[in-house]
């Protein structure tokens, strides 16, 4: 699959990415953003959906260091239930001043058999 | 005895005890050292068909989408197949959207999450009954105090045992990140399931209260063309988990069960291939303990039964059965309620073995969006 690129604007300054877990599941992340070689990982954020710490944050301190940078996610998924019939939901969206960033939402979603281990890399291009 | 019961007996015995722990896998592991998971829920359209061996209906928490196959003879000795499919449409339609924050901050949330609905449909084999039933069903959680989405013993050992690895390498190919994926996710199974068998082994006979409804259509002579209305039932069952009791809070579940069904197309007991309508309401009581093999469960039930058929003077009948649910395998279950009738005016009391496998599987899959 090639690269994904996410186009930021310079003129909006930091991005904020928000992690939504759905379906009434457990879940937690940690995000990472790295050099644009894909070395030197920083960790952005990490977090769990039950607490009452809100799961959005600024990648970044500044925009014009996300240059070419790679930002990866991963998540786990688990079903609080037992047995079959369970679903996953999750969804990471980017945002500049509150507006959507264009190509920067991402979609998951399907059957959970009991976790789920989800990831993503998008290349930032500051713009 | 009834024949058919006669029929049955061996075979159900034999089905029963021969399916021994550890003959059986589960998750690649021996039976024996799973958890209680009774885990096929009792159908609320199986209910109002009558299909389900238990009459008094045990509360459980919905699946997002869950099938269940049924096989049995009813009381009347006649022998049955059906299906339902069960869903939690809340979750189903609008799910994504429904964070594990929302669930437990809003009442309304848990609620529409909560609530079941389910379609059933069940054909007889003998020449008594060849009738087709379906039904529709609607069944509503209002209070469930085993929810393990609720249970913060179980968040904590989530959050104990669901580590994340080092990063994973953005320099690695598609291929390579999703196979590092995979193997950390087969890992992160078996410890998650390792917290919800102890969850469940906490909270299996919390208390809780559901309420459920289903409309129900019957031909009698067995084409599904032919469908007619065969009237509905409106039941409740309210369990108590003898919280806060020594010995009985980890071991016993009281659950307590009325039902009203009316303008039933029923077999007529002194006309055997014929059908008589009548109402009937229900109420009773239901004793489940945990035995010290987790593959087993058994209940004591008590029904009192009054029957207001057309025509006909109205009836008085108690029911009393001792209900066992063997686990054969994940998510198939064999119950066997052993039982007796009495107090009919009609003096056909009758001494009744009733059996079912619950076999509960999901589909969901087929309803994810290509490409996930």
């Amino acid at each position: 699959m090639p690269e994904q690129i996410l186009a930021i604007s310079r003129e909006k300054g930091v991005p904020e990415m928000e992690i939504v877990i759905g379906q009434a599941q457990y879940g937690k992340y940690v995000v990472y953003l790295w050099d644009p070689s894909g070395r030197n990982p920083q960790q952005v954020a990490t977090g769990v959906n039950v607490d009452q710490i809100p799961d959005k944050f600024p990648v970044g301190a500044s925009v014009d260091a996300l240059q070419q940078c790679l930002l990866s996610w991963e998540i786990i998924i688990s079903a609080f239930e037992s047995g079959p019939g369970q679903l996953y939901s999750a969804t990471v969206i980017f945002t500049q001043r509150g507006e959507a960033v264009a190509g920067g939402r991402f979609d998951y979603q399907g059957a959970l058999e009991g976790v789920k281990y989800l990831g993503g890399l998008v290349r930032l291009a500051v713009q | 005895m009834k024949k058919t019961a006669r029929v049955c007996l061996p075979v159900v015995l034999l089905l029963f005890w021969a399916a021994q722990p550890g003959a059986a896998q589960s998750e690649g592991k021996p039976i024996a050292t799973a958890q209680v998971d009774l885990s096929v829920p009792e159908s609320p359209a199986f209910t109002v068909l009558g299909l389900t061996p238990e009459t008094v209906i045990r509360p459980a928490s919905p699946r997002e989408f869950a099938t269940a196959i049924l096989n049995g003879v009813d009381r009347n000795g006649n022998f049955h197949s059906g299906v339902a499919l069960d869903s939690a449409p809340y979750l189903l339609l609008a799910g994504n959207q429904v964070t594990i924050r929302a669930y437990r901050e809003s009442l309304a949330t848990r609620l529409l999450s909560r609530t079941k609905v389910s379609i059933a449909t069940a054909q007889g084999a003998s020449e008594a009954d060849k009738s087709t039933r379906l039904a529709a069903g609607v069944h509503l959680t209002f209070w469930d105090k085993g929810d393990a989405r609720m249970d913060s013993a179980l968040t904590k050992c989530f959050d104990e045992v669901l580590q994340f690895g080092p990063p994973i390498s953005p320099t690695l190919t598609d291929k390579e990140r999703e196979l590092e994926m995979a193997k950390r996710q087969e890992v992160l199974k078996v410890k998650a399931q390792a917290c919800r068998e102890k969850s469940r082994k906490a909270n299996w006979n919390r208390s809780s209260w559901v309420v459920g409804a289903a409309p129900s259509w019957i031909s009698l002579p067995g084409n599904i063309r032919k469908l007619k209305w065969d009237g509905g039932a409106l039941w409740s069952s309210l369990a108590y988990g003898f919280e806060r009791v020594p010995k009985l809070e980890q071991s016993a579940q009281l659950i307590l069960h009325a039902r009203y069904r009316n303008n039933e197309q029923a077999p007529d007991m002194l006309a055997k291939g014929t059908f008589i309508r009548q109402n009937s309401t229900l109420a009773g009581g239901r004793l489940r303990v945990s035995p010290s093999n987790p593959d087993y469960a058994f209940s004591l039930e008590g029904v009192l039964v009054h029957t207001s058929p057309a025509n006909r003077k109205a009836d008085n009948s108690y029911r009393i059965s001792l209900d066992l649910e063997r686990k054969l395998t994940q998510d198939l279950w064999l119950a066997v309620s052993v039982g007796g009738e009495s107090g009919r005016k009609d003096g056909n009391n009758q001494a009744f073995v009733l059996t079912s496998f619950k076999w509960g599987f999901s589909r969901q899959a087929e309803l994810v969006a290509p490409g996930q």
